[in-house]
Parts: C-alpha cells; structure tokens; sequence
C-alpha cells in the first residue's frame, strides 16, 4: 500500500473524523506531531528576531500547511486546531520533562525560578507543574481544561477556541479567567 | 481533588461575578452570595487572590508561549553555567529577553562577594544585525549613571565571541506588581511613577530612548527604589551618525502591549514613544487594566486594533480618575506624536501640579479634532454606526440608490448632481455637530440623526428645494432605524414644502407623499397611508414617464397597506399590476420583480395561501440568487419565508435558509450590521426552540450588540432578544450571568405585548427561572406568580405556555418548602 502524502492524508482524515470516526483522530495526531516539529526547526534555523511570535502562529501554519481548505469547512478547522493544540501541548510538555531529566542527569540543579527576580518578561511558567495541575483540573472540569490548553498551548483566540468547544467567545474567556486563577494558586501554592 | 462539581460551578460563577468589581462592591456581593459558608467564601477569595497574582505575574499572558530555543536537541548545548565571562562566574539562568539570556553571576576571584546579573547574546540569534545592536546597548549602559538606572558595570566578548555585559543585580517586583503588592494608594503610585520618568528624562537628555518601557523592565527594590532596566532596543539620537541611520526602521523588537503607534507601525521613534509607553504604564497603575486589551500575538492585527481603538477613559474605568488624571493619560496616549506631551518632564510636571492641586496643562482633546476623528472613524466604517452613516456621509445617492430610483436620478443628472452635491456638504456639516463630547463614546447614529434634523429647518431656510431633499433623507434614515415619529415628521415636513413650492400635482411631492406613505406602512399606521398613496399614485399615474418603476413601488406599498387592512382581496389587482409592470419594465430577472413577488407572497399569505406565498417568497429568493450583485431585498422573502416554514415545523430548512441569508449579510453588510444581528437573532430563536440553549448565546449576544447600535434599548425586539439570551444562559449553566441582563429588561420591557413574548413565556417568568435557578427562590416565587396569572389572561389557562409557567411556580413553591 503506497502512502499518499501528508497533506491528502491530513485533510481525509479530517473528513473522516467530522463523520463521527473517531479513530481517525488518533492517526492524524502523529501527522500534525511531525508538521509542528517540522515547522519548530524552520523557525530556529531562520534565526528569527522576533521570538515571542513564534509559537503562537505555528498551529495556524500547520493548519495552512497540512489541510487542504477548498475541500474542508470550518468544523474541520476546528478539529483540526483542537488536535494541533493537543499535540502542541505534548510537545512542548515532553520537552520540559527532558529537559528536566537532562540537567538533572547532568548534576546540574533545578532551576529555581523566583519571579520576581527576572529582569525581563521572559515567561518562565514551569510547564511540568502546568500539565499536572491541568490533568487535576481535567477531573472536575474537563472544558475549563481543554480553554487552557487551546488557549495557552495551541495560541488559539477566544473566538477559535469558541468554536472548537462550541461556546462562545465569552465563555471562553470567563472560563479562561477562572482556570488561570486556579491554576495559578495550584502551581504556586506553597511558594508565597 | 475534593470539589464537588456542583460547588465548583457555583464557585466559578461568584467568581465571575465580582471579578471585575471594585473591593467594596465585591464584598457586598461575597457577603450575599456566601453567607455564613466560610469555606465556600475563602475558597473564592483565594481565586480571587490568585487572579490578581495571575495578572500581576503576567505568566499566562498572550502570546503564551515562547517557542524554547533548545525545543530540538541543540548540537552545541548550552553550557555556560559554572563558566567565567570576564571577570564573573555565572552561577545560574535567571531569565531570557529577546536579545539574550541573564545569569545570576558573582566575582570569579572572590576579591569582594557581589552578585551581577550578566547578559549574553543567545546562541542561534547572533546574526550581525544583533551583535550590532548588542554592541550598542554595552555603549549605552555605560554612558547612563541614574540611581533608578540598573548600572553597567562590565562587558566585552567571551572566547566564542558572543558578547556580554554585566550590570547590576536588581532584587525587586515588577512595577504593577509592587504597587498591588505593597497596596499603594493612588498619590504613592504617582509619586513612584514620577520617579520612573525622572529615570527616563535623564535617559533621554543622554539621547538615550528607551524603547520597551513595561513593568517587568521596571523593577521595584524594597526599598521602593524603582530601577529601569534593559535597555536592550534603546537607540542613541543622532548624537552618533552610524547608529542613528540604521536604528530608525529596525526589526520590530517590543512588547505590543506597551509599543506606541509609531513602533507598531515601523515609523520614526522619538522620546514620544517612550511618553506613550509611560502613559499606559500610568493608565495600568491607576485603573490596574491597560488601555486597550490585545487579543492576539499577531503583529499585523494588532496594528490594525490600535490604529482603530481609542483608549477609554481611564474615569470610566474607575471613577475617581475623572478629570486631570483622566486628561494626563489621555494626552499621553495621543496617537499622533506631535500631540502627546512634547517631554516626559512635561509628563512628570502635570503630575506633580495634579499631586500639588495646581492647574494642568492637558486638556481634554478639542472639539472639532475629535469631531473631525468622528466622521473618519464612520466614514472608514469603523464604528458602529456604518449604515446610515455611510448613507449620510456618502450623500443622497446612497439613499436614492436603495429604493432603486437611481435610474431617474441619471435621467436628471445635472440637475441632481448639484443638488446633492451641496445637500452631501451640508449633512456632512450637521455630522461634525455629531461630536463625542456631546453624546459620549457610545454615541448612537438615531443620536447623530437627532443633531442633524433639529439644525436644519434653520441653516436650509432660505433654500427650500434642498431643505425638503435634506427632510426626505433624514425621513429615510430614521425609516431605516424603525424610529416611526420623527422619520413620519420629516417626511412630512419634506411634503408640506414641495407642496408649497411645487402644488399636489408635482412629480417630487408625489414621491414625498408616497414616502410619507410608505413609513406610515412600514410602521403599521394603513389607515393614514393610504389616502396619501391613492394621492400620490393618481400623480404617479399622469406622469408615467417620469420613472414607471416609482409608480409601481407605490401600487406595492398601497397593496401592502390594503393587504394589512383585511382587504387583501383589494390588493390583489394592486399587487399584480405592480409585478405586471416590474417584469415589463426591467424583464424577469431583476430585482423589482423579486421585489413585487415578495410583496405577492406576503398578499398570498394574508389570503391564507400558504402554498402560494412560499412559492413566491421562493421564485423572489431564486431570482435574487441570479442578480449580479446581489440585491439587499434578498434578506426580506429569507426573513418571512423562514416564519412560515417554522409554522410549518420545517426547521431545518428554514434554518439553512438563514444560514444563506447570513452568509450573504456576511459579505455584503457586515458583520457590525443591524440586519446581519437580525437574522442571527432568528437563528438563536431556532437554536433555542431546539434547545440548543448554549449556541444561541453567541449568537443573541452579537444580535444584541449590532442591533442595540440602532434601537433604543427600550425596543420590544431588544427586549426580547435580552430575555432569550437571559434564559438561554440560565439554561446553559450561567444564571448569574443571567440575572442582570434579564432585570433590565423586565425594567425595559414595558412596550413588549404578551404575543411577542409567547416563545418565552413572561419577562417575569423568566426573570424567575434566574432566580429559581440562582436559588433566590422568595423573588422566583413573586415573580413566577406574576408571569403564570399574566399568561393565563392573555392565552387562557390551557395554554402550554400557562401550563408551563403554573408548574414551574409549583416546583419552586414546592422547594421552598422543603
């Protein structure tokens, strides 16, 4: 069976899922996993001064890139940005916990991070202790804790993150206000 | 995890709630909503707590993430830590900037112990445009020596030739931060902002700009020292020719929230900029919020929100705040440089002589610049008010064109032209009128017609021929809002002058009349319509040549008005005279025949020939669909078809109907528009009916917010859409969110009749399924009380909706009980 390319596969898979297949989820996962990663060294090699916009567009060039949109709509769209947001989240968090693992392997001591020291707006949230935290929330509030990870991880807007969940932009953004409090006191309980 | 998922809803809710409430406000409510339940109370102080830290920390501040630069394995590791630069061991990281990464250093040779915070160019980002700019910053640093200055103390290159620079080792908390933390009060916080500009005054008389001014480059010690630091995208002025010429357009390196016009837009930087900067810094001090929340990291958009966004008033953000520190901030944050404050010692001035009592110099924008920004913000199509004010702006061809008379228009072009031409300037002249300190932001464009229509029997009264066109336009305005009074007025006062001028026998009265005519249809007074459009049809009739297609619009509009009246059977001849013609003078495929098969679907309708009214509404629909471009009269048979289909219980297709509609609205009038809201507002009822409660929120709240532009709040169609989305989000889970809204219309609602209100019940019925569901249950009761005696007056008492409402009443009587 000779494999057709990503993007074919990419944008029949999404069709396939707007028809309540369920499985096909799981096989565009590693699809997007290696467009996202593929996209993350493009951006590195080009030496890109303006850093802090990087990883919020990625999922939306990913999108641009994988799916075909004369032959998909905006629930496909919303599919596939909830996905992306998913496999960004896994990325970014496996990272973190390599990373971690290395330094630690490496005698080198966890960082300490106190806020109030850093000089610059660097945001130094410590994603490991975010992932966590949002499985915990995931148990009492799954919606709460699918607005973060479309919000925080996928870099989606109020209103796109409204339509991958089917609320609206304003729940969206009470929901988001409530999860940044309690993750925030949840991730940082203790430290005061 | 020990919530109980119902607490966690009930604590989300308060929380959202009395978020945005100031302090005392919040703990009336706390007090409410709590109670005696400690637990549950200092469970949602502690999120509060936890906000406000959220917001201070900024850690989950968009954009959210940075892409880590090591996120592929990195060849050459980073491996800095433990290693010297110059003089200086670095111990660990403590943060990245856009230029590089800060290490907590000290002395390698432990000559005397003293931490340093060392900066080194990130690895990977080392092109030549960065070690320039790097270079650069060293150069400045060294030049700059302000107690609220971080020092340099140090710098060169390391072995691999990355540049470094070792400056002093600030220990303190973000500006903002500092201020909430340490509770200040607003004098301290302007006393500490003063010293901020004094830091940033001394940079600039060292023709230093700083360029990123934001709260966590400002840092606060202990001691309430405030240090500015980084200086990392700072340009020397012209003091050295090689730097000044290649700094002016450089990559955009700054933080959105706090960049000024100019940088966002890649223009000249001047101390202006960084007045800006300091002027939202002073506007989140004193209001904790800063002026206008950017939604999204994309660089392009966020141009495009700011060029467009006024900030508010930071009064309005907190009350205290009206008058000189409202005009401080403001002047400050004047989009145009040149208008800002010409120094931040300037700046700084006004503050001290606020702090002091004394007279400030700014002052509040005048009158006619912020008039003229009106008109090009409607012109643009910006604000709200884009429809009529498009058509006001845009002179009475715009009008002329929508009731598809511009073909006589042509016919009398030289004519015309000069007529409009001088009308178009004089109703642009009423609009500057129109000025947001006489109406306030929110300035609606029923209030700018307002302006306009009391001014011009005055300025026009020597001109009679334009005064009756200005009457007639402004009529069609207000038509066009649905404000039946004074559309009524106007059109008749357009009518009392060309009778004057002209007689009863003129084409131009007879096309006064007919409107006066149309407007008394449109607002369901037949019986004064219609002699008025017998009159004007039998002119009409004489003088065919004039413009056939107008005579056939009055024969609908009488039609109409006959069809209304009961004597449908009178219309009918009207009716299919009116198609008769449309499809001889403009053949099948135009709009006047769409038009005149509508006006025969409705007559068919009222001839209780359902079958044959949708078949019209159907051939009006598929004509529309061929006409290129596509006429805005498409929205009318989808608006009536889509009734009679819901009657017939055929939702889906009336649904998908709108759907087409909507699309079409999309595109052609916007999103912004009233009629765009409309027709969403049907697809929530849909939604609603359906249950669907959670998808019609959205789309009642953009319903609101588009058609709230041209109603008065008090509109039955607003207060109805008020109580759906009130319900809808008691029934999805949000009644607190609910309540408000749904008081205010129950205070609003007094024009709604029951009939409008039978999809839903009551305004006070609903107002009571909040309450009941907010387990307010002594006001549910009252008012469910109220709501199942009103609808069994109305409806009798075995209606379902009575039915409905009687046991609703019982349950809630029932809890209370219990």
């Amino acid at each position: 069976m000779t494999l057709a390319p990503p993007r074919d596969q990419a944008t029949r898979l999404l069709v396939d899922l707007s028809r309540g297949d369920g499985v096909a989820a799981e096989r565009l996962m590693p699809l997007v996993y290696d467009e996202l990663r593929r996209l993350a060294r493009g951006y590195l090699r080009r030496e890109r001064s303006d850093h802090t916009l990087q990883a919020t567009g990625l999922v939306h060039e990913a999108y641009l890139r994988l799916v075909d949109q004369s032959t998909t709509n905006w629930q496909n769209r919303a599919h596939f940005l909830g996905i992306a947001a998913q496999v960004m989240r896994r990325i970014l968090v496996d990272h973190a916990r390599r990373r971690g693992a290395e330094k630690r392997g490496g005698e080198w001591e966890k960082l300490e991070m106190d806020e109030s020291l850093l000089p610059n707006d660097e945001r130094n949230l410590d994603l490991i202790a975010l992932d966590d935290a949002l499985q915990d929330l995931m148990k009492f509030d799954p919606r709460q804790s699918q607005v973060v990870e479309l919000r925080f991880f996928g870099g989606l807007t109020n209103e796109e993150v409204g339509e991958v969940l089917d609320i609206s932009p304003r729940t969206v953004k009470r929901e988001w206000r409530v999860a940044r409090a309690w993750l925030h006191r949840e991730i940082f309980a203790g430290e005061a | 995890m020990s919530h109980a998922a119902e607490n966690w809803v009930r604590i989300k809710s308060v929380f959202a709630a009395v978020v945005d409430l100031p302090p005392e406000e919040r703990a009336t409510i706390l007090e409410e909503e709590c109670g005696s339940d400690e637990i549950f109370r200092q469970e949602v102080e502690s999120l509060l707590q936890a906000d406000a830290a959220a917001n201070a920390a900024e850690l989950f501040e968009e954009p959210p993430l940075r892409l880590p630069d090591d996120l592929l394995p990195d060849e050459e590791a980073d491996s800095v830590t433990g290693s010297s630069v110059g003089a200086y061991r670095i111990i660990e990281e403590i943060g990245r900037g856009g230029l590089g990464t800060v290490y907590l250093g000290e002395r390698a040779d432990d000559a005397y112990r003293k931490e340093v915070a060392i900066k080194l160019v990130r690895r990977g980002l080392d092109t030549e445009d960065i070690l320039e700019r790097f270079r650069h910053e060293r150069q400045i640093l060294a030049n700059l020596d302000h107690p609220y200055i971080a020092r340099l103390l140090d710098g060169g290159t390391t072995g691999q030739d990355r540049p470094y620079f070792v400056m002093e080792y600030v220990k303190g908390e973000p500006l903002t931060l500092f201020c909430d933390t340490q509770g200040l009060g607003i004098e301290d916080r302007l006393n500490l902002f003063c010293k901020v500009c004094e830091a940033v005054s001394y940079a600039h008389r060292n023709l230093v700009i700083h360029r990123d001014l934001k709260p966590t480059n400002i840092l606060v010690t202990e001691e309430g020292v405030p240090k500015l630091l980084d200086f990392g995208i700072a340009k020397v002025l012209a003091s050295d020719g090689e730097t000044s010429s290649q700094t002016v357009v450089t990559q955009r390196v700054m933080t959105p929230d706090y960049a000024s016009p100019e940088q966002l837009y890649g223009e000249r930087i001047t101390t202006s900029s960084d007045v800006y900067s300091l002027g939202i810094l002073l506007y989140e001090l004193l209001t904790g919020k800063r002026p206008a929340r950017l939604t999204t990291g994309r660089l392009a958009k966020i141009s495009d929100a700011f060029a467009e966004q006024e900030p508010i008033r930071p009064s309005r953000v907190r009350k205290s705040l009206r008058g000189d520190l409202d005009n401080i901030t403001l002047m400050a944050l004047r989009k145009e440089p040149a208008r800002r404050y010409s120094s931040v010692d300037r700046f700084a001035e006004d503050i001290r002589r606020h702090l002091e009592g004394l007279p400030v110099s700014a002052r509040q924008d005048t009158i006619a610049y912020r008039a003229q920004k009106f008109i090009s913000r409607h012109k643009v199509g910006v604000a709200a008010a884009l429809t009529i004010c498009l058509m006001l702006c845009g002179g009475i061809a715009a009008v002329l064109h929508q009731d598809q008379i511009v073909r006589r228009e042509r016919d009398r072009a030289r004519r015309a032209q000069a007529t409009t031409a001088r009308l178009n300037h004089f109703l642009q002249g009423l609009l500057s009128s129109a000025n947001p300190d006489t109406f306030g932001r929110d300035v609606k464009v029923v209030q700018v017609l307002d302006a306009a229509a009391a001014r011009i029997d005055h300025e026009l009264a020597n001109d009679p021929a334009i005064l009756a066109q200005a009457h007639l336009t402004i009529a069609r305005a207000y038509a066009q809002l649905r404000a039946a009074e004074p559309a009524e007025h106007h059109a008749r006062a357009a009518l009392a002058i060309d009778l004057k001028n002209f007689g009863p026998n003129d084409p131009k009265t007879a096309e006064a009349m007919a409107f006066v005519g149309r407007a008394l249809q449109v607002f369901r007074r037949y019986h004064e319509a219609e002699p008025l459009l017998r009159q004007a049809l039998a002119v009409q009739r004489r003088e065919p040549s004039e413009d056939r297609n107008q005579y056939a619009r009055t024969l609908m509009v009488l039609g109409t008005v006959l069809m209304k009246t009961g004597r449908a059977e009178g219309a009918a001849p009207l009716v299919e005279e009116a198609l008769t013609l449309a499809r001889a003078l403009n053949g099948e495929q135009s709009v006047q025949v769409a038009d005149a098969l509508y006006t025969r679907g409705m007559l068919r309708h009222s001839l209780r020939n359902p079958a044959g009214a949708i078949a019209d509404y159907r051939a009006s629909l598929n004509i529309h669909r061929q006409l290129k471009p596509r006429q805005l009269t498409f929205l009318d048979p989808i608006a009536d078809l889509s009734e009679l289909l819901m009657a017939k219980g055929e939702i889906a297709e009336a649904a998908s109907l709108l759907r087409e509609g909507q699309r079409f609205a999309q595109q052609s009038i916007g999103e912004d528009n009233p009629t765009y809201g409309a027709l969403l507002g049907r697809l929530a009822l849909i939604d609603f009916i359906q249950q669907r409660y959670a998808e019609a929120v959205p789309k009642l709240q953009r319903c609101l917010a588009t058609v709230g532009q041209v109603y008065p709040k008090e509109n039955p169609e607003m207060v109805l859409a008020k109580t759906v989305l009130g319900l809808a989000l008691t029934r999805s889970g949000w009644a607190a969110e609910a309540e408000p809204l749904l008081r205010e219309a129950l205070q609003q609602g007094k024009g709604v009749s029951p009939a409008q209100l039978v999809l839903i019940g009551t305004l006070e019925g609903a107002l009571g399924e909040c309450l009941a569901a907010r387990g307010k249950l002594a006001d549910a009761e009252t008012l469910l009380q109220v709501s199942s005696s009103k609808l069994e007056a109305s409806f009798g008492s075995t209606h379902p909706k009575t039915i409905e409402a009687v046991k609703r009443l019982d349950q809630v009587r029932q809890a209370r009980t219990e």
